[in-house]
């Protein structure tokens, strides 16, 4: 079986046979197929009887230099049974555009260093699982959590951003944090703290040191 | 041996079959079903979202990434945002759940006949129990054994005991356990006779097909009758399954509803009415090495306050879940994390009032939910109880984790100032959200209920709701057997008709 791809297009600037002035056109130069013959191929396509779209005849020319060669190729085309689904789309904007940024995945890693006083942890293997899995909704909230731990520091009485801080003063606002009344700024603590574990353990020297 | 058939991750094509019957998801409902029509020699295709786990590859992060739907962080937003956690693999939530068999209880099949008497005539209580009893037999249904039991279970008895509340081992589906506690992220040894380990086999040994890795977007309806489902492959290839004779519907109680809305069909309650058992966890430390990742992940219950709505389990977390838990940050947690091994995490579920609401979403469904006063009272009361049970069990400190309140207890005279003195309002719990029912309810009247009390759909001729969806209520117990006894008798419904 020889299999090819193409794109249905109406025939509007493509050189066609003298008598081809209307109908379609399957252009095969516009789909990713290998060199040969059936890239300088198309088919154009005209119905049988007005009003009657589902049995078509087509013939095969091709394109050298501009100029259309005809072939002896004839074809009919038959419609087997109406289109009877078509995929549901998926409106979702990419999960990638919920992707830290450089900056913004320090600033966490910032955060977990503080919240395990580890020191730095390599991360690595962890984000990559992270931007693999499908949970925007993690991904939706992660930005304004780090965004809002990084800067509360600044309007809650230390006066700069968390990058900013001594490893005294994180750890201080950190633990203000974890109780403020207010619920998102406790929740962005216990979610940047769930985050922080996961990556810890992934470490599988961390994991067997625990589990031994 | 694989399982599947047909893989959707190298499906980009488009791809037909046919078949008697379709059904939607591979969790207990569907597994269920699915082996009890393949056992009457009908060809049943199973479609399954998720894909077939090598759950011994994976642990920590990987493990939820690969089992769970969206990672575990599924939301239900409302007066507290409580993850929902459901399994995307094949086996469905049977592969990550503790295993916990419970019957179907007499009482709330007597409240369900009460309120609609026609579901008396459609299940009758013999017939459950004698179907519960089967598929007990095949799942190896049995108390946790003390041998695998581990610390942390046994430290529950040992509290619940000094209380003077009743307790016992809990019920499980496993064959073998060796107590490696890892349940929750699928057994690595396969000892746990989840879906993948039990019916699925059975129904593919007699026939059945299963298709991983397809997502059905809607059933394909026409001239009023269901004739099968319609979706698109992880690699984008769109598909068509024909069923000549029905559709049935088991891909949990968030995602038939949402399929049902897909599909136009949205007559009466669908997608509302959901109900849960919310759940709440207070964790201890402990004098003696406790090793909560070790020993059966969900061993022991207190079933003693079952008449207030709270059942209280051993929780065997992961280490990375189990270090959420452990409280402060800094040197502080540092000092907690280097004795890990002295923390326990005990939960209660909360049969809950609270009802919510699933409509299909742009990318995921939207779950609101949220609990009543009384549901909130009841979840400081579980706080107060879980934390007199560890303190009564030998623990040195319980931290209830509550804002407002001491955040270390030390003696259960102060944990049961909790009950009077902890907060009342619902956010001020960290709780997630398990086993939901209610958003496709059977009953008798059509303005009232999607499906009727033999699971038929009241609209679409063909088409049957085999999973929770259909519980008009929630249960105050694990569901898993109950799903499975109920899609039992829909597959019979099925068959007969």
């Amino acid at each position: 079986m020889t299999e090819w791809h193409y794109e249905v297009i109406e025939p509007h600037g493509v050189p066609m046979p003298r008598g081809f002035d209307r109908g379609l056109l399957i252009d095969y130069s516009r789909g990713p197929n290998a060199p040969g013959p059936i890239r300088i191929s198309k088919d154009p396509l005209v119905a049988l009887s007005p009003d009657n779209a589902d049995q078509l005849l087509g013939v095969t020319y091709l394109v050298v230099g501009g100029r259309c060669l005809e072939t002896p190729t004839y074809f009919t085309l038959e419609r087997e049974h109406p289109i009877d689904y078509v995929p549901y789309e998926d409106p979702a904007p990419s999960f990638d555009a919920l992707r830290l940024t450089a900056i913004e995945r320090r600033w966490a890693e910032q955060l977990f260093s503080a919240i395990l006083a580890t020191g730095e942890l390599d991360t690595t293997a962890f984000w990559r699982c992270m931007e693999e899995a499908p949970a925007p909704l993690v991904r939706a909230g992660l930005r304004p959590m780090v965004h809002t731990l990084t800067f509360l520091p600044v309007v809650s009485g230390f006066g700069r951003p968390f990058f900013a801080l001594s490893p005294e003063a994180r750890e201080r606002f950190l633990a203000a944090a974890s109780g403020d009344r207010r619920y998102f700024v406790r929740q962005a603590l216990v979610t940047l703290k769930t985050l922080a574990c996961f990556a810890y353990y992934d470490d599988p020297i961390v994991r067997a040191r625990a589990e031994s | 041996m694989t399982l599947v058939e047909l893989d959707g991750r190298y499906v980009h094509r488009r791809h037909e079959a046919e078949t008697d019957v379709v059904v939607v998801g591979s969790g207990p409902a569907g597994a269920t079903v699915a082996r009890h029509l393949a056992a009457r020699g009908i060809s049943v295709i199973v479609v399954e979202e998720g894909h077939e786990a090598k759950v011994s590859e994976v642990s920590g992060v990987r493990a939820m990434a690969a089992l769970y739907r969206d990672m575990g962080t599924s939301l239900a937003f409302g007066n507290v945002s409580m993850p929902y956690l459901q399994g995307r693999v094949v086996g469905g939530t049977s592969v990550i759940n503790g295993a916990i068999s419970w019957r179907f209880p007499r009482a709330v099949l007597d409240q369900w006949t009460s309120d609609d008497p026609a579901l008396g005539d459609a299940l009758p209580y013999d017939l459950l129990a004698e179907t519960e009893a089967r598929i007990e037999e095949r799942l190896h249904v049995r108390p946790t054994e003390p041998s695998v039991a581990g610390p942390k279970n046994l430290l529950l008895a040992r509290g619940a005991e000094a209380l003077g509340v009743a307790h016992r081992p809990i019920r499980r589906n496993e064959r073998g356990c060796v107590g490696e506690g890892r349940c929750l992220h699928g057994c690595p040894h396969g000892h746990k006779l989840s879906m993948d380990r039990s019916f699925l086999p059975d129904a593919v040994a007699d026939g059945a097909r299963i298709l991983a890795g397809m997502r059905v977007d809607r059933v394909l309806v026409e001239h009023g009758r269901a004739r099968g489902v319609a979706g698109v492959s992880a690699a984008g290839g769109p598909f068509a399954i024909r069923a000549r004779h029905a559709v049935v519907l088991a891909a949990s109680a968030i995602q038939t509803p949402c399929l049902l809305r897909r599909s136009g069909l949205d007559h009466g309650p669908v997608g509302d009415g959901l109900t849960a058992h919310p759940g709440v966890s207070v964790t201890g430390r402990f004098p003696e090495p406790v090793r909560n990742w070790r020993g059966a992940t969900q061993g022991h219950e207190v079933i003693g306050y079952r008449d207030e709505g709270l059942k209280l389990e051993a929780l065997g977390f992961d280490l990375s879940i189990l270090a959420s838990r452990i409280p402060g940050v800094g040197r502080e947690l540092a000092r907690r994390l280097a004795e890990i091994d002295r923390y326990a995490v005990w939960g209660a579920a909360v049969r809950a009032a609270g009802r919510g609401r699933v409509r299909p979403g742009p990318t995921r469904p939207i779950v609101t939910y949220s609990l009543t006063a009384a549901d909130v009272e009841k979840t400081r009361r579980g706080v107060r109880v879980l934390g007199e049970t560890m303190l009564a069990a030998g623990a040195v400190e319980v931290y209830p984790g509550v804002p407002g309140f001491a955040p270390i207890v030390r003696d259960r005279a102060d944990m049961a100032r909790f009950e009077r003195e902890g907060s009342l309002t619902a956010s001020d719990y960290a709780m997630s959200m398990t086993h939901l029912f209610g958003t496709a309810r059977m009953g008798s009247e059509r303005a009232s209920s999607v499906v009727r009390p033999d699971f038929r759909h009241h609209v679409a001729e063909g088409l049957y709701v085999a999973d929770s969806s259909v519980f008009p209520s929630n249960l105050g117990v694990n569901p898993q057997i109950a799903i499975m006894t109920l899609a039992d008798m829909c597959a019979s419904n099925v068959a007969r008709a």
